[in-house]
């Protein structure tokens, strides 16, 4: 192996060397730097071959000398993997500052070239002392790196920097003499052994070491300092401190931790807690994107130096798997962070100096005080699709979600901290991270520009996005490798199959992989990204319909079929509608991984794929900024749930709820988990924003077929879906009846709720959503009852939901694309120019009111029949109460769409396209289908849910039996269709007695009205219902969510007070922490 | 008597360098003047280093000059001298800082005291 003394050579002789070469001018200066750099990554590179290849760690020891005599320098894994990060990191952020260093003195390349040496030596050195010294020339280059370009605000950052670093070098100086003292030797590796260290004495003088290396990791409060410089020094530097000089830093803690005790752990676990803790309360309140991303990096390198501390205190599992877990987040925030800062920097330069650059990015930093007045005045840019991309990974990685590394790992570490029991330590990790989330992804929705009526000027910019771009393809890469492989794959293959991974099941990638692909093609016409997308969700359900079995084949029709459907009803504008067809597909395939996953990071993989793919598309939508956030937050917070209530579960070697636990709260978790992705009633205010700011056709893809898919969850949890296969439960095994009459009046409360809210509404789409909400109340409802009937009528309703809302989504929007409009007292008389869409709205309406002969009477009578067969009687009265209540809004849009009056300004309007009228009147097929010969559906349900259950219900001929009467859906339907053939048949004998009448020839009262247009009263509808009792659905859970978050933020409002700016009061708050640690950890000893 | 023991006891270049830190983190933490907060950090650097050099003091020996073999019985330890070389190298270049970026800070035209250099806050 390379000796690395060369390195730090080369280092100091170029930098020596820089004033000279910068007499042939700045480029030659310049160009060593860089060579230096990629000296550096070269041989980290070398040593990584020569170590994977089976070499060991090797150690280098100075002037022919070996410890005690002289300094050593080791080579290992770890060290070469760090130093890699370093040297990358570095050059990106040299490149990023290329501009900057030409311009600025020669000192601001010698400084750099100082700090990267500095940080390689943190890195490598494994003498105490010299620990010191590489602590203090790179923290030496920093403080002026920080002003060598003379921003003003940097100067202030850099001179509360020195205070801070200057007191943590005098404690750092003070306990590394008392350990030389105590421990008679620098050397760490003999330091480890010394007997002398173990006493109250060395534990104190370990304490002053490891009290500064931690001011230098920015514990919270003790961390003011860090945020100034984050916010004010240029951002390639920034993306210098937050990636390279943390992972230094945290490696050079990774290395002390042998010498510290069980009361030093505690420290840094509690500290690193809090600084995560805190630093994200505070981050959701920032305003400008440095000063965010700098309370999210300080947070973050709390909970890396957290999960170091914790995995040996409560002993997590190998070495090995801390080194992966801990590898994971490190390696997962050093890119992720490093990339962004890099992108603010190309936003800078750019000339986006402010709120107003991008369209709606008002969190982009003022650099400078002046420049923020003339900022209003700058146009509105939007980011191109490929920089919108590559800040959507960078954002998505650092929030942990899939395919990041940061996922992984953040499933290791739960499951790891649940086997321990450790649960209030899981509740801080995945409340900050969900508060991380929060901020993180509000600043990613802001990026994307809302598609206005004028377009707006791509923000150009150029190089500057390729060190983002690498940063971002590198998280990609490493996160499909660590789940193919596991997250200790790539170090060790024997351990890797230690560690869960998604080796086994290959379908669950395939969203991403046609996500990306399309994403590719995404310049080809729509009409030909919508064939495509088609052919790869239809190649999709073909693969893999072997692995499909009868519970998950009735779900692939809804969720597969349904996303078919609504890319079809994609193709119904002209134009390439960018991102649209991806993203269709990509939250079909979802879809279609949630049901095929095997294991349980798998199903969870699969529903945080497409939590995140379903939330993209919902931004997509014209004014879908805040109903996008609170839908993604809260699709995380449940997905949060579940995965502890999965990690948690105690399963049994076949994967299944340990007997009698099913109604401990691990399944509740999870239980609640999927309740927000169904929209329960209290954790539903996500959703009627959600479906109706997306797009018309996302709209109907969400409700139809994404909310299946929490059906299915429901399904799946009870059916020990930790571990499918098998569909069968143990009755016995089944939680107290409480648990499941509860699930019932929930399911029923939220058909309440839905219905009644629906009502109200003015707002088509919002009709519908309220509406969506409503009837998988009834699903969660008829599921509750834990019985035959009860699951069959679940299943048969889901199935109908799925047909009628797809039906009533489509048609809508057709109706709203012609018209222009979403409200529904700006519409009417739409039956004759759109007769198809109204035949679609009726006839769905009729399924969902639950009226003969159509499928939802079935529904409604399984649904009845079953309630009073288990003898909930009241459930049965409400239930019935809530379809009353469903007609009043059902009657609303037959009534204000398509009768009564046509809008004057809506003469011209014509039938919806042909992409929309297609799979409604496949639909209707369906439809009347089903109707006719119920057997279709039910036969199949039956045979899964007889599988479960004992049988109640069975066919005898064509007729349902159940003990409470019999359902005949032929006959019913022969006998309704005759008596409407009748009255059609009276109709068309007495047409020659009827007059043609023209628009506005009406007569009311004797009187013919002054404005016959206003005659079609249809805003307000239900005013005086809403007078009565409307006070029923005040929107309690709004106000509730609101109060939580409100109070979450004053919590975080409260804790930045402490950062008040000034210098001193940081110095402060450094020798406070310091004082404050020494006598906690004298507590803990 | 008793006092006097412990006294005598006390490490004479330990006890003034606890001393002058404690004299320099009241400057860092107490001045508003960047040009005092420097000073400040100058005498705690120099209490840090009389700490150091106390670790290597050995009542009743010599300077650790090897020009024998008896000397090494006889001499304290020369490891904290070598290190408080660094420590004060290192110690100048921060303070070599801090003043210019005060000079800067004053010139910029913000005064002379900490107080109005905190623009970045929360």
């Amino acid at each position: 192996m390379v000796n690395p003394l060369y390195l730090f050579a080369a280092s100091l002789a170029a930098a020596f060397l820089l004033p000279l070469v910068d007499k042939l001018g700045r480029r030659a200066s310049l160009a060593l730097v860089y060579l230096v750099g990629l000296a550096w990554l070269a041989a980290a590179v070398s040593w990584l071959l020569a170590l994977v290849q089976g070499g060991v760690a090797q150690d280098f020891g100075t002037a022919g000398f070996m410890a005690p005599l002289a300094i050593v320098l080791r080579v290992g894994l770890l060290e070469a993997a760090g130093v890699l990060a370093v040297a990358a990191v570095g050059l990106l952020s040299a490149a990023a500052m290329h501009a900057s260093l030409r311009q600025a003195p020669a000192g601001g390349a010698m400084a750099f070239l100082m700090l990267l040496m500095g940080l390689c030596g943190v890195i490598l050195t494994r003498d105490l002392f010299n620990l010191f010294v590489f602590l203090e020339i790179s923290a030496i280059a920093t403080y002026s790196l920080i002003g060598f370009d003379d921003r003003r605000p940097a100067l202030r950052s850099a001179f509360k920097y020195m205070l801070a670093g200057g007191i943590a070098s005098a404690l750092y100086l003070i306990g590394v003499i008392y350990v030389y003292r105590f421990g008679d030797t620098l050397n760490l590796d003999l330091a480890i052994r010394a007997p002398g260290l173990a006493g109250a004495a060395g534990n104190a003088a370990l304490f002053f070491l490891l009290a500064a290396l931690l001011v230098e990791l920015k514990p919270f409060p003790a961390n003011g300092w860090a945020l100034d410089v984050y916010q004010t020094a240029h951002p390639g530097l920034a993306a210098m401190l937050s990636g390279a000089s943390a992972t230094a830093l945290l490696l050079a803690l990774w290395k002390l931790l042998p010498l510290f005790g069980t009361a030093h752990l505690v420290i840094i676990a509690g500290s690193g807690l809090a600084t995560f803790l805190a630093g994200n309360l505070a981050g959701a309140r920032q305003r400008y994107t440095r000063r965010m991303l700098g309370y999210s990096s300080v947070a973050q390198i709390g909970l890396a130096m957290a999960v170091l501390a914790l995995g040996t205190l409560f002993k997590l599992g190998s070495e090995l798997f801390l080194l992966a877990v801990a590898g994971g987040f490190v390696l997962n925030h050093l890119l992720a962070k490093t990339g962004l800062f890099l992108l603010s920097a190309a936003f800078e330069q750019a000339g986006l100096t402010d709120a107003a650059g991008v369209d709606g990015v008002d969190v982009v930093d003022t650099v400078d005080d002046a420049a923020g007045a003339s900022a209003a005045a700058q146009p509105a840019r939007r980011l191109s699709p490929l920089a919108l991309a590559v800040a959507g990974g960078l954002v998505l990685a650092l929030v942990g979600l899939p395919p990041f590394p940061g996922f992984w790992a953040k499933w290791q570490l739960v499951q790891a901290l649940a086997d321990r029991s450790r649960w209030w330590l899981i509740g801080l990790i995945l409340g900050g991270s969900l508060v991380e989330a929060f901020y993180m992804l509000r600043w990613l929705g802001r990026l994307v520009a809302a598609r206005g009526a004028a377009p707006v000027p791509t923000l150009r910019l150029g190089a500057g996005l390729l060190g983002p771009a690498v940063a971002a393809v590198a998280l990609a890469g490493l996160g499909v490798l660590s789940g193919v492989f596991g997250l200790t794959g790539a170090l060790d293959p024997k351990a890797g199959s230690t560690l869960a991974s998604l080796a086994g099941e290959p379908w669950l990638w395939a969203p991403w992989a046609v996500a990306a692909v399309l994403f590719l093609l995404d310049w080809l016409p729509g009409w030909l990204k919508g064939l495509l997308a088609l052919g790869a969700v239809a190649a999709f359900a073909w693969l893999v319909q072997d692995r499909l079995d009868g519970l998950r084949q009735i779900f692939a029709i809804m969720l597969l079929g349904g996303g078919g459907l609504f890319i079809v009803a994609a193709l119904r504008k002209p134009g390439s509608r960018g991102g649209l067809h991806p993203l269709l597909a990509m939250v079909t395939l979802s879809l279609g991984a949630v049901l095929l996953a095997e294991t349980r990071l798998g199903f969870f993989f699969a529903w945080e794929t497409m939590t995140l793919s379903s939330w993209l598309l919902v931004r997509r939508g014209q004014a879908s900024r805040q109903p996008a956030l609170s839908y993604i937050v809260f699709g995380l917070g449940g997905a949060f749930l579940l995965m502890v209530g999965l990690a948690a579960g105690g399963f049994d070697s076949a994967g299944a709820w340990p007997s009698g636990a099913l109604a401990s709260w691990p399944f509740l978790l999870a239980l609640v988990g999927i309740l927000v992705k169904a929209g329960a009633l209290g954790l539903h205010v996500w959703l009627p924003g959600a479906y109706a700011e997306a797009d018309d056709e996302s709209s109907g893809l969400l409700s139809a077929s994404l909310s299946k898919a929490a059906v299915f969850g429901l399904f799946a949890l009870v059916l020990s879906r930790g571990i499918p296969g098998s569909l069968s439960i143990s009755l016995g095994a089944i939680g107290g009846p409480w648990l499941w009459r509860a699930l019932g009046w929930v399911g029923l409360a939220t058909a309440l709720a839905g219905a009644l809210y629906a009502v109200w509404q003015e707002d088509i789409k919002k009709t519908l959503a309220w509406s969506s909400m409503g009837q998988i109340g009834y699903i969660i409802l008829a599921f509750a009852l834990m019985d035959q009937a009860g699951w069959t009528a679940s299943l048969y309703l889901a199935f109908n939901h799925f047909l009628y809302k797809s039906m009533l989504f489509l048609a809508v929007a057709g109706v709203i694309q012609r018209v222009g409009t979403r409200n529904m007292y700006e519409m009417g008389g739409l039956i004759k120019k759109m007769p198809v869409s109204f035949l679609t709205v009726l006839m769905a309406i009729i399924a969902l009111s639950g009226v003969p002969p159509l499928t939802g009477f079935g529904g409604k009578w399984l649904l009845y029949s079953s309630l009073i067969a288990k003898g909930w009687y009241l459930e049965a009265a409400v239930a019935f109460f809530a379809s009353g209540v469903a007609f009043l809004y059902l009657y609303r849009l037959i009534h204000s769409i398509f009768l009564g009056q046509p809008k004057l300004n809506q003469s011209g309007v014509r039938e919806a396209p042909l992409a929309l009228i297609a799979p409604q009147l496949l639909l209707m097929g369906v439809l009347m289908a089903l109707s006719v010969f119920p057997k279709l559906l039910l036969d199949p349900i039956l045979e899964i849910t007889s599988r479960v259950f004992p049988p109640t219900l069975g066919f005898s001929g064509d007729a349902l039996v159940s003990p409470l009467g019999y359902w005949n859906g032929t006959l019913t339907m022969i006998v309704t269709g005759g008596v409407f053939a009748l009255c059609l048949l009276w109709l068309v004998i007495n047409l020659r007695n009827s007059q043609g009448v023209r628009q506005f020839n009406i007569v009311f009262a004797g009187e013919r009205p002054l404005r016959p247009e206003t005659t079609h009263y249809a805003w307000r509808f239900f005013e005086p219902y809403r007078q009565a009792v409307g006070g029923l659905v005040r929107s309690r859970a709004e106000r509730f969510w609101v109060l939580v978050g409100g109070g979450v933020s004053a919590v975080g409002g409260a804790l930045r007070r402490l950062y008040t700016g000034n210098g001193q009061t940081y110095a402060l708050h450094v020798v406070m922490y310091v004082v404050v640690l020494y006598l906690v950890m004298g507590v803990v000893l | 008597m008793k006092l006097a023991a412990i006294l005598v006891h006390l490490n004479p270049v330990a006890i003034p360098g606890a001393l002058l830190i404690l004299i320099g983190l009241w400057g860092i933490l107490a001045r508003q003047n960047l040009f005092k907060i420097a000073v400040a950090f100058s005498i705690l650097g120099t209490g840090v280093n009389l700490v150091i050099l106390s670790v290597g003091y050995i009542r009743g020996r010599t300077a650790p000059i090897l020009d024998g073999e008896a000397a090494v019985a006889s001499m304290t330890d020369p490891v904290p001298q070598a290190l408080v070389l660094t420590a004060i190298v290192i110690g100048l270049a921060v303070t070599a800082l801090l003043l210019s970026y005060a000079v800067r800070l004053r010139s910029g035209g913000g005064g002379s005291s900490i107080e109005v250099h905190g623009d970045e806050k929360w």
